[in-house]
């Protein structure tokens, strides 16, 4: 199995980081806080994990500005979005899993 | 950190056996304790009230007492077998797998911010009786097994080195509390052997050392979290622990390490800590708004 030799199936069989990457393939692009809420992972285990996913090609992150309640300005936020590659190792890990 | 996960050994199938047997006599470590302690308190009755007991009555507490010794034998034959498993895997079976250095300079930076820097050396070894990360603490030598590289994040590993390098600064007071332990032992038994007999002493000094064992390697385990997690941050940690309570069968500790959900607890402590001094960075000026 080619996910397993390169060791990506590895980093996603982590629960936490599991958890988050079919998140972002079932809600689409999500911010780091949307996602701690989403799943009762702390926001910086979940910062955490997306950097590791975003190493692995899993997840595409960018910076943008968002506007919130109780602040003038607008606040940067971290959008994070699944990748097709995170879509071909979930699905080779649900193969395996059968 | 060794010992939680699950030994490249066990892939062997000339081997498959020793896992099967393990099982076999897994109790749960709460169970194992118990009965340690059950074993101290009862090997102090032969040297006090025993005498005066009825012919029946002594008869009765001979039989409950080598019951509870040979259930103790029995279900401490486990760690017997895994310390033996891993001193001989490491020292005779694994000969020709010889560590070989490893340096990053993330690996460099931390021995420097925790203060090793030039005392604890990093290997790498690809030995498959090595189940996981430890520390030599006699020549403060960190050794990683390969697969852990290959299977872990950079910022991962670094944190589990993180966590070895916390064995080395905090050996001075390891050693410390293990002097102490064996002091309570000796002392213990010393007081025992002069109203006891020699196998009941000796039992209990054996009983109370595997009591301490574990006193004292989980909080060497704990304090190790705690320096690692204070250095490198304890995501990492936590992520790794996380992924390392998937594999194993049972949460409940063993004789050198803590059961998992506690020390990511302990951990997750850290992190609102941290967010809370962020916070507070924050509310004096330095916010993250733009």
């Amino acid at each position: 199995m080619k996910f397993i030799v390169d060791g990506t199936a590895e980093i996603v069989m982590q629960p936490a980081r599991f958890k988050i990457l079919q998140l972002l393939r079932g809600n689409g692009p999500m911010f780091v806080e949307q996602i701690s809420k989403e799943t009762g992972i702390h926001p910086r285990m979940v910062s955490h994990h997306i950097d590791v996913l975003q190493e692995q090609g899993l997840v595409e992150t960018k910076y943008e500005l968002a506007k919130v309640e109780g602040s003038k300005r607008g606040v940067a936020v971290r959008t994070c979005q699944a990748t097709p590659k995170a879509e071909e190792v979930l699905k080779n890990v649900r193969e395996y899993a059968k | 950190m060794s010992g939680s996960t699950q030994s490249r050994c066990d892939e062997l199938p000339r081997f498959a056996f020793i896992k099967d047997l393990e099982d076999y006599l897994y109790l749960t470590f709460t169970i194992r304790r118990l009965l340690l302690v059950a074993l101290v308190v009862l090997s102090v009755v032969p040297g006090t009230i025993y005498y005066g007991w009825a012919a029946s009555a002594k008869w009765d507490f001979a039989a409950l007492y080598v019951s509870i010794l040979y259930l103790t034998l029995w279900t401490q034959s486990r760690f017997i077998i895994r310390f033996a498993r891993a001193v001989i895997g490491t020292s005779i079976l694994g000969w020709k797998y010889r560590p070989t250095p490893y340096s990053t300079p993330e690996i460099t930076n931390l021995a420097k911010r925790m203060g090793v820097f030039g005392k604890a050396k990093v290997y790498v070894t690809s030995n498959p009786w090595i189940d996981g990360p430890f520390t030599n603490a006699l020549n403060c030598a960190v050794y990683l097994p390969a697969n852990w590289l290959e299977a872990f994040p950079k910022s991962e590993v670094l944190a589990t080195v993180g966590h070895e390098f916390g064995h080395v600064t905090q050996r001075r007071r390891f050693s410390l509390e293990a002097l102490l332990a064996a002091g309570l032992v000796l002392g213990f038994t010393y007081l025992l052997a002069l109203h006891s007999v020699p196998l009941i002493y000796e039992v209990a000094e054996v009983s109370l050392s595997l009591l301490l064992l574990g006193v004292v390697s989980w909080r060497g385990e704990f304090r190790a979290d705690m320096e690692g997690a204070r250095s490198t941050g304890p995501e990492g940690l936590i992520s790794v622990l996380e992924l390392l309570r998937t594999k194993i069968n049972r949460d409940d500790g063993s004789e050198t390490h803590p059961p998992l959900h506690k020390r990511i607890e302990r951990l997750e402590v850290l992190l609102n800590e941290d967010l809370d001094g962020f916070a507070n960075k924050r509310d004096q000026g330095g916010d993250r708004d733009v």
